[in-house]
């Protein structure tokens, strides 16, 4: 073989090795060496990894059909600013249509995404449909739908990302929403819409519904009746509960005016408010019944004795001025409250003392009833070490205590059973029992019950009175507290009362707020307003004679 | 010189587990684009339900059924004193 030969195949066999190894160290350097970050690469091409988060789950009424809150898709509008392909039809089109999203286009125009507006009008979807700008595209999202105007603040909202913002919406938000499932996808690189493997990742749950304790049909009807009134009186607003005392459940729990729960650019954040729990007012002579409750249980006074209310419309007690609206003289104890009179509540009052203030809070009030429902006011008692001259007095009509509606409710329920309290709820089947030990004597319960019938067939609280029905009531008017004085022109009106029928119980709250009319009284305000509300009840529930 | 036939049979073999194994991918590729365009199905059927759902909502509105009852069909809303419950003679009577 010549040497020529020899070099030639050498070098041959040199340069193959040489390949050789080039590859061999490449192979290693991209298998061993940056493995990883080639693995990383490659997964980066081919999965993805996707969050989905379940659909939030509805809310029923107590009928477990009928919903109170709903999904519905929305549509937005979205760009890409760093790649438009129209940069100045886009500019033009939201400068005309939605100054915003262009003002914000302005500052970020090489960011990868923006809102042009979410949760888009009909007539909005429609005009970005006509421009015919492919640089704006529209998106799918989740949103709430709430058919029943009349329980817009017992179920609150939402906000645009669809977490709860206020009313049952916020307190069970993370029972509705569920929790998000985390996949890991292997996907076609062609169509990017199918994959080839699917994986969890993190396992989500779905959200559950929940079924309130809510009527919607009543919680309707007991809109329409509280609206006529406050209409009808050119009243500020209004609530109404009604209660089973012997479950606790909230059939129906209204405040007006309300807002429109699907319209939220016009909200006013005020008329969201559940004013029946998240506001504590001094109620005035409703009250009168836990301080004759408080006497009676005290064993300081009995039914048929004989009080001497002056027969006078102003008088001094301890040097303390004391008005009542109407004169009388010397009336049995149970006229005294059948009545609202204010002198003779007072000097009764003064007999029970400071237990009287352990008496309030017995029942209930200044104290939270623990109810599902969020921002819950526990209202005040003025606790006897605080106490003026004055204080005994005031406390016994109502005033130097506030309490909220739902309070006043519950302790309206405690005599509804016989002085066993129960815990309100707006949940359907919440499983609540009254308490098994009484709060009062069963004298005490017997003479107050008395005491509020008669309030009801001679009192006054007359015109709540329902024929064939048994109706406990008793209602309060007081002066609102403006500026640290009280406006005899400002008042609020309150009647409060049990509904019984052989088993058949309900507790109805009504209430409204500054009629413009001066110089009323709660038997002429709320005392119908309750009647009619007694009707729809009973009518509703088929509670018929 | 006799060849033998094991080895093309070896291969034959392996040929053929290859085939049979790009097959059932394709397959399972097949099956799996069908279920995912099921999915897609589902999930606008599961989107139309909910708006008509949401529609019926809407329809169910009790305003307007109460505007409807009063102004179409001359309803009038019920007092307690215009009911009364028969009792078992009158019932059969």
């Amino acid at each position: 073989m010549k040497k020529s030969y020899k070099i030639r195949i050498v070098c041959i066999f040199l340069a193959f090795i040489f390949l050789y190894t080039a590859i061999i160290i490449n192979l290693s350097r991209i298998q061993i060496w940056q493995h990883g970050f080639f693995t990383n690469l490659g997964d980066k091409q081919y999965s993805m990894t996707i969050t989905k988060n379940p659909p939030r789950a509805a809310i029923y009424d107590r009928t477990k059909t009928r919903f109170l809150a709903l999904n519905k898709d929305s549509i937005s509008a979205f760009i890409v600013p760093n790649n438009l392909k129209d940069a100045d039809g886009v500019k033009r089109f939201l400068k005309k249509h939605f100054p915003d999203a262009a003002e914000r286009l302005a500052h970020s125009r090489d960011s990868k995404f923006m809102y042009v507006k979410r949760k888009l009008s009909d007539d909005q979807i429609e005009f970005i449909a006509k421009s015919n700008l492919p640089d704006i595209q529209l998106l799918h999202e989740p949103t709430r739908f709430y058919p029943l105007d009349a329980a817009a603040q017992i179920i609150g909202i939402t906000d645009i990302d669809n977490h709860g913002l206020a009313g049952i919406e916020l307190q069970f938000n993370t029972q509705l929403s569920g929790t998000p499932t985390t996949l890991t996808l292997e996907k076609d690189a062609r169509s990017g819409r199918f994959y080839f493997k699917k994986e969890t990742t993190i396992s989500g749950t779905t959200g559950m519904p929940i079924y309130l304790s809510i009527d919607s049909d009543l919680q309707f009807l007991v809109q329409e009746e509280l609206q006529k009134t406050i209409e009808a009186f050119h009243a500020r607003e209004g609530s109404v509960i009604v209660m089973n005392p012997l479950n606790g459940e909230i059939v129906a729990m209204v405040s007006y005016p309300t807002f429109d729960s699907n319209g939220r650019d016009a909200i006013k954040p005020e008329s969201m408010k559940s004013k029946c729990i998240t506001e504590a007012y001094e109620l005035g002579s409703v009250i009168k019944v836990f301080a004759a409750l408080a006497a009676l249980e005290e064993e300081v006074v009995t039914l048929d004795e004989q009080i001497d209310c002056k027969n006078t419309n102003t008088t001094y007690i301890d040097g303390r001025k004391i008005n009542t609206p109407f004169k009388d003289g010397v009336i049995s104890f149970a006229e005294v409250i059948a009545f609202s009179n204010n002198i003779g509540t007072a000097i009764v009052a003064k007999r029970v003392g400071t237990k009287l203030y352990d008496h309030y809070t017995k029942m209930g009030f200044g104290k939270k009833t623990n109810i599902e429902f969020p921002g819950e006011q526990k209202g005040f008692v003025n606790p006897p070490k605080k106490w003026s001259k004055q204080s005994i007095i005031s406390l016994s009509y109502g005033y130097e205590i506030t309490a909220t509606l739902l309070q006043l409710t519950c302790a309206f329920a405690v005599i509804a059973n016989n002085g066993h309290s129960i815990t309100p709820t707006l949940l359907l089947d919440a499983g609540h029992k009254p308490s098994e030990s009484s709060l009062y004597s069963p004298h005490a319960m017997q003479d107050i019950r008395y005491i509020l019938e008669q309030t009801t067939l001679k009192g006054s609280t007359k015109r709540a009175a329902v024929k064939g029905y048994t109706i406990l009531s008793k209602t309060g008017t007081a002066n609102i507290l403006i500026d640290g004085q009280y406006r005899p022109e400002k008042n609020i009106y309150t009647c409060a009362g049990i509904i019984e029928k052989d088993g058949y119980k309900r507790v109805v709250v009504t209430f409204i707020k500054e009629a413009s009319k001066s110089n009323l009284f709660a038997a002429i305000v709320a005392a119908p307003l309750f009647e009619r509300v007694a009707q729809k009840v009973l009518i509703h529930d088929a509670i018929i004679t | 010189m006799k060849r033998s036939p094991i080895i093309p049979l070896f291969i034959g073999v392996h040929l053929l587990c290859m085939v049979l194994q790009i097959y059932k991918h394709s397959l399972f590729v097949q099956a799996s684009y069908t279920k995912q365009k099921y999915e897609i199905d589902r999930e606008s059927l599961v989107q139309e339900r909910q708006r008509l759902t949401q529609e019926l909502q809407v329809l169910k509105n009790r305003n307007s059924i109460k505007q409807y009852a009063q102004t179409k069909l001359q309803m009038d809303t019920l007092r307690l004193k215009q009911i009364k419950r028969l009792n078992d003679h009158e019932e059969k009577l």
